[in-house]
């Protein structure tokens, strides 16, 4: 599989897993920006236009379902979203999610560094 | 290279297997019990709560980690009747009014729960509260730096047992221990029980 670099965004307001998901991604070779709850990523999305989003699921401020709507509203409702959550989630409610917005993937906390690397390869290279 | 100099044990916790003792325990007075468990096993989770003695009252189940919708298939078989609380689903679906569950926002701290307890308390009635977990507030391996967290763990366990003394409403407070790290910072002077649950999983071959 051929990985291209990549714009990678990582959206979560705990700041060493911050650190440690900017360090995975830079490690294969993805140019990685930061934001630590969604009204910072939806005022820098725009101008940053990244190809992928690992997307906290709980955090202070909007809701996870605000940031997607308002995602949609600035026209960024093909944007690849992988969820990274501690969240147990039913098979009903994770068909709902990925009907309804563009959420490719979804992984658990804590993870295999190799475990999100494969998936996030993965949806870079799908085209959906 | 670590230098073996520089390291020395700083605490030691006893466990002990009591499979056959755990009856007489958990029939036995108590008001609080840390649950340490890893929530990849939660069936086994499950397994443990639907032994502990029954009540004639409604079980509240305080959910930080998982969807109404995703606990359904663990609890419909519980035994007693449960509510949940749901703290996550608002942060990504609109639901509707479920029988048995309230959406509510998740609690950031131990202050906010506390007061989510007493609410469900002083509505429900409940025999039993489960909160699961813990672990979204506190961390209790070497690794964790909020120390003064800790001061605020004490206040709200010394409180869940002033409740239970009023109500009789037992305290099931699981803490989710999926990395397996070191547990240094146990509160152990402020619970009544500290049980671990270990699942050992490995493949199971084909016996003749």
């Amino acid at each position: 599989m051929v990985i291209k670099m990549a714009s990678v965004m990582v959206v979560e307001d705990n700041e060493n897993l911050v650190e440690a998901l900017k360090n995975i991604m830079e490690t294969q070779g993805h140019i990685t920006n930061v934001a630590y709850n969604g009204e910072e990523f939806l005022s820098k999305v725009e101008n940053i236009n990244p190809d992928l989003v690992l997307l906290d699921i709980m955090m202070p401020g909007l809701t996870t379902k605000e940031i997607l709507d308002g995602l949609k509203e600035k026209g960024f409702e093909r944007l690849k979203i992988i969820l990274v959550t501690a969240i147990l989630f039913s098979e009903d409610e994770i068909g709902e999610l990925t009907k309804n917005y563009n959420i490719v993937d979804y992984i658990m906390k804590p993870f295999k560094v190799s475990d999100l690397v494969n998936r996030v390869n993965k949806a870079l290279n799908n085209s959906r | 290279m670590v230098d073996e100099n520089n390291y020395d044990v700083i605490q030691v916790n006893y466990w002990r297997e009591m499979r056959k003792d755990l009856d007489k325990m958990l029939e036995s007075y108590w008001e609080t019990m840390l649950l340490i468990q890893d929530s990849v096993n939660f069936e086994e989770t499950i397994s443990f709560l639907k032994k502990l003695p029954p009540t004639k009252r409604k079980v509240v189940y305080i959910s930080l980690t998982k969807t109404c919708d995703a606990l359904r298939k663990y609890l419909d078989d519980f035994g007693e009747e449960v509510f949940i609380i749901d703290c996550v689903s608002s942060f990504l679906f609109e639901k509707k009014k479920t029988k048995g569950c309230v959406f509510v926002k998740p609690p950031s701290n131990l202050e906010q729960m506390t007061k989510l307890i007493t609410n469900a308390v002083k509505k429900i009635g409940p025999g039993y509260i489960f909160l699961d977990s813990l672990s979204q507030f506190i961390d209790f391996s070497s690794s964790s730096k909020k120390t003064e967290n800790f001061k605020d763990l004490y206040e709200f366990l010394k409180y869940m047992k002033f409740i239970s003394s009023r109500t009789s409403c037992k305290f099931v407070l699981m803490y989710d221990d999926k990395l397996s790290r070191d547990l240094v910072k146990l509160p152990k002077f402020h619970v009544d029980i500290i049980l671990k649950l270990e699942a050992i999983v490995d493949r199971i071959g084909w016996i003749d």
